[in-house]
């Protein structure tokens, strides 16, 4: 121990001495450290604590997957989810919820927050305690007595002003009274973005509804039971509903996941090339000091040679080097931990909260002990791993290496080729990330792209869920959203104005369809994304219509049904002639909706960012399928931001109790939608030019030390007749071939990254020519001028030196 | 006698001033010298007279501060860095005090140096290094490193690379062997080595930067 000690102190003493060398391998490990500890910081809460409760491993949601459904799940049933909970024995019990926007009121301005109709043993499945008043009980999710509601502790910290005698008030949602009955714990988040929770209280008819899909059953797995064991039951009961209820269940299949994976999914990709780049970024810091300790050690043969004379082993100078490594790593952590703290505020600052709000366990994102616990463990790790080989190779022959002094003898040769090594496999790193870069930033331009041709920093969208207790006819829907409509077409500023269920990247609606004359197979269906819209839609939006007519005022709630569909699904099905006059319906052959004549065929919109291949889509009058909860598009000449106070006012004017909410121009929208790709782009980016910078550093640093140990061979070189050309090529060629050589042995990796990236990320085409250039051609330049620097200098010794014997 | 028509080398009223923290240090003074073709020159004195300094202008690696320098007839004493290059390049051979051989170039690689700066063709270049090492019979070696052969072989090698240009003039620095491939070549040794200036034709004694003797050996050269 004593020893251990003394080593500590003297290589506390060696890099004192050192100050260069030190400052520069803690600036390396630093920005290494910093990054791997601001990505681990949002990784951990993502991906290992995306949610907190009491065992929470035996927590797994019990999801549908619909015929041919290959990614994610679909909802399920209520009696799917009555004949799973009934007959299975895996889960202690199965609770349910369902989304659902209310509309706030009697508490300030009209308010829509997020809702979420549960079953009442919702908060007993998740063991999930209030912090003020009490959780649902038994028959409280009975119709009729559904009038009770609990409340986040972000709205009534937000709304209600933290007041704990809000239990017992009484508030209006959708313009029903409903009784505060509790406010749950702060650290209760489920679903990710609940406000409140309120019963769900379905009538018998709705109980017994096989064919309509809407719940996500949630349930606590029995003590011992697994996962697999669980689904393994559930299919088994699946398999038995199919049998007895072909019709609605053929093609039907059900899907167990633990609660953490269910909503860590969609970010899970990301975080997982995050990780995977920051390693990288470590492992070039690493390389950096590694060779930073090779330079050093070479200076200190003779001080190794002193202490094998008085009797050290080469395992103890071994020791000594390791120990000086790791001693740079926690000089590194100091700064990796003030930087990761700052970039962790920076990320979280950068994102916007209406996207915030979804991200589960955003708020948790910090510095805690287990992302402090995790900066240790990587720079204890990153100090044994960048001090091994200059602790082997410095302790190595040094006898030898005395003797072969100013002969470029074996020893230094070895070394010079291991500092070579170092350099590669930074910029073998370093190409893996900036291609990586380079395609996410690419695969971030397509979808915007996409989307430039509807002009969307013109167009203001908002959200308006007309409640149901005051908007029940479709009639009263239709005169609101007429009446809205007209009225904003009429305000100043304002080009046109349409409703519609979707807008471009607002997450897409998909369901099955049925073409009159092309019935399908038992079990298969034609799907795709439904939108029912006003008039002005495809005005206001500039999708050129390809044939036929758009709608107008002869599509009304009293006239034949029609329907628009798009190119893609024109082709598809009615290939080499017109789809117009052919007949669609929505659901299934047996559905109940009546035929819908197709009347005009349009350019494709794609609605949902994550579809590789966005289905085609139909459309119906806006009137003839009036929905309670839509988007409204407003394109204007001015700002669009400029014209809230006028679409409050016009909202106001026609129901001065009817809330708007996600207002943003469409621009805002898109970006929003595709703000996971975004982040990742720019975490890649920000890595890329971390791993650029380092590569530059330990390039330029292996070629200075390569030419203050070569300024002897310089000048003789010189004094034989090499011009200074002569010798500047000799180290740019030098250094081209380390660029070479890790560009041949980054570009496998960088095409498995980019592989892997595609099928992870929408958006991302593993066969971007231009990343792969682009980012060699960078790397390239940055090295190329990391080697002029030093090589510039090394055309200025002077050949005299040649003379002079060493 | 001189023979005009035959001098290589001229120096008249040479100087050389080094400048070190505002302190002027007299290298050399007053070097009046002349070198016939061919002939074998030794330059000796104590440690400090200026003999590296005499040699380092002799192999255009330094110019003087002042005076006159002729190489083969041409002025040489204010030319650029790139002229003095090319120059030492195609006339001057040098053999270094350590032999100077590059570590990491092995014995084929190191002779061929000097043709390489030089823009000689592939095909040339390795007739001309084959022919240089099997003068100093070394063409055996010619794979090896120079960290695998001994001194002495490390100091033919360095005679090869000096002499593979066909140069006009060898310098030879403190060298530890004698120079008998010379292959006609003017010869301009320093040493201090007293059974090294034997060999030489004549030698020329500095003493504090200045020429203090001059002696003409009877012997021929060797």
């Amino acid at each position: 121990m004593h020893s251990f000690l003394q080593d500590i102190r003297y290589g506390l003493r060696m890099l004192a001495k050192a100050p260069g060398i030190t400052l520069a391998a803690i600036f390396a490990f630093g920005l290494g450290i910093g990054a791997n500890t601001a990505t681990f910081s949002t990784a951990n809460t993502f991906l290992l604590h995306p949610i907190s409760f009491p065992e929470v491993d035996r927590l797994a949601m019990v999801m549908g997957r619909a015929p041919g459904q290959t990614e994610g799940w679909s909802e399920v049933s209520p009696a799917d989810f009555q004949e799973w909970r009934g007959q299975n024995h895996s889960f202690e019990t199965l609770a349910v919820y369902d989304w659902d926007d209310v509309n706030l009121t009697g508490v300030g301005e009209p308010l829509k927050v997020q809702g979420f109709r549960v079953s009442a043993n919702f908060f007993d499945v998740l063991r999930a305690k209030p912090a003020l008043g009490r959780t649902f009980v038994t028959g409280e999710d009975e119709p009729g007595r559904n009038q009770e509601v609990i409340l986040s502790n972000g709205l009534w910290r937000r709304q209600f002003g933290s007041d704990p005698a809000v239990i017992g008030r009484s508030i209006h949602l959708d313009g029903k009274p409903t009784q505060i009955i509790g406010v749950m714990a702060d650290e209760v988040r489920f679903p990710v973005s609940a406000e409140l929770w309120i019963p769900l209280a379905l009538s018998p008819p709705e109980r017994a509804s096989r064919s309509v899909r809407y719940l996500n059953p949630v349930g606590r797995l029995r003590p011992g039971v697994t996962l697999a064991h669980a689904q393994a039951e559930l299919s088994t009961i699946q398999n038995r509903l199919r049998g007895s209820f072909p019709d609605t269940e053929t093609g039907w299949g059900v899907q167990a996941m633990r609660l953490g994976d269910f909503i860590s999914g969609p970010g899970r990709g990301y975080n997982l090339m995050s990780l995977i780049a920051v390693g990288f970024v470590l492992l070039i810091a690493c390389s950096n000091v590694a060779n930073l300790l090779l330079a050093r050690s070479s200076a200190r043969q003779n001080e190794f040679a002193i202490r094998v004379a008085l009797g050290a082993s080469r395992a103890r100078l071994m020791r000594q080097v390791v120990i000086e490594s790791v001693l740079l790593a926690i000089g590194g952590t100091v700064v990796g931990l003030l930087l990761g703290s700052w970039w962790i505020s920076l990320i979280r600052l950068s994102m916007p909260p209406e996207v915030a709000r979804y991200i589960p366990g955003w708020s948790q994102v910090r510095l805690d002990h287990d992302v402090f616990l995790y900066t240790l463990t990587i720079a204890l790790i990153a100090g044994i791993l960048a001090g091994i080989v200059p602790a082997f190779q410095g302790t190595k022959n040094f006898n030898q290496s005395l003797k072969e002094a100013g002969r470029g003898g074996g020893s230094s040769r070895s070394r010079a080729r291991f500092r070579s090594a170092f350099v590669v496999i930074e910029v073998a790193l370093s190409l893996v990330l900036l291609v990586g870069a380079g395609l996410m930033a690419k695969g971030v331009e397509t979808l915007l792209h996409l989307n430039f041709k509807f002009s969307p920093q013109s167009v203001l969208t908002f959200r308006v869920a007309l409640p149901h207790s005051r908007y029940e006819t479709p009639q009263q829907r239709v005169a609101f959203f007429d009446s809205l409509t007209e009225r904003l077409k009429r305000s100043p500023g304002v080009q046109s104005s349409a409703v519609a269920i979707q807008v471009p990247f607002a997450g897409g609606n998909s369901n099955s369809f049925s073409i009159e004359g092309q019935p399908v197979q038992p079990g298969e269906f034609h799907e795709a994304e439904y939108n029912d819209i006003g008039a002005s839609y495809f005005q206001l939006l500039h999708v050129p219509l390809a044939d036929g007519r758009e709608f107008d005022d002869r599509d009304s709630a009293d006239s034949p049904p029609v329907a628009i569909v798009s190119e893609g699904l024109a082709k598809r099905y009615w290939p080499g002639r017109s789809a117009v006059g052919h007949r669609v319906k929505p659901g299934g052959e047996d559905s109940k909706e009546r035929w819908a004549t197709v009347v005009g065929v349009v350019a494709e919109v794609n609605y949902n960012p994550w579809r590789h291949d966005p289905p085609p889509e139909i459309y119906f009058p806006f009137r003839q399928r009036p929905a309670s909860n839509v988007y409204m598009a407003v394109r204007t000449t001015e700002d669009p931001k400029a014209l809230l106070p006028v679409v409050r006012s016009v909202v106001s004017s026609i129901d001065p109790d009817q809330p708007i909410f996600d207002v943003y121009p469409l621009d805002h929208v898109i970006s929003n939608s595709i703000i996971g790709l975004t982040y990742v782009a720019v975490m890649m980016g920000v890595f890329g030019f971390m791993a650029l910078v380092l590569s530059a550093v330990g390039v330029s640093g292996v070629m200075a030390y390569a030419v203050s140990q070569r300024t002897h061979e310089i000048g003789v070189r010189m004094a034989i007749g090499a011009r200074p050309n002569d010798v500047l090529g000799l180290f740019i060629f030098n250094g081209l071939k380390l660029l070479l050589l890790g560009v041949v042995i980054g570009l496998p990796l960088a095409f498995a990254l980019a592989r892997l990236l595609s099928s992870l990320l929408f958006g991302v085409q593993s066969n971007d020519f231009t990343s792969f250039f682009g980012g060699g051609l960078l790397l390239a330049v940055v090295v190329f001028f990391a080697c002029y620097i030093p090589a510039r200098a090394a055309t200025r010794v002077d050949p005299i030196i040649a003379l002079r014997y060493e | 006698m001189t023979d005009t028509n035959n001098v290589l080398i001229k120096m008249e009223g040479v100087k050389k001033v080094f400048l070190t923290d505002e302190v002027e240090t007299h290298a050399l003074e007053e070097i009046h010298l002349e070198i016939q073709r061919g002939q074998y020159v030794s330059i000796s004195g104590p440690s400090g007279c200026g003999k590296s300094t005499l040699l380092s202008i002799l192999g255009l690696l330094d110019s003087p501060t002042e005076g006159k320098y002729l190489l083969n007839g041409q002025p040489v004493a204010n030319l650029t860095a790139s002229e003095r290059t090319r120059i030492r390049n195609r006339e001057i051979g040098f053999i270094f005090q350590a032999f100077n051989l590059i570590g990491d170039l092995t014995v084929y690689e190191n002779v061929e140096l000097p043709l390489t700066y030089r823009g000689t063709s592939s095909a040339e270049r390795k007739q001309k290094v084959e022919h240089a090492l099997e003068r100093v019979g070394m063409a055996h070696r010619m794979r090896h490193y120079p960290s695998q052969l001994s001194g002495g072989q490390q100091q033919r090698v360095a005679v090869a690379r000096a002499l593979v240009g066909d140069p006009l003039i060898l310098m030879a620095d403190e060298p530890t062997g004698n120079l008998d491939s010379r292959n006609g070549a003017t010869i301009c040794m320093v040493t201090h080595d007293p059974r090294y200036a034997q060999f030489a034709d004549r030698t020329i004694r500095l003493f504090d930067g200045r020429v203090v003797e001059e002696t003409q050996e009877a012997h021929a050269a060797v």
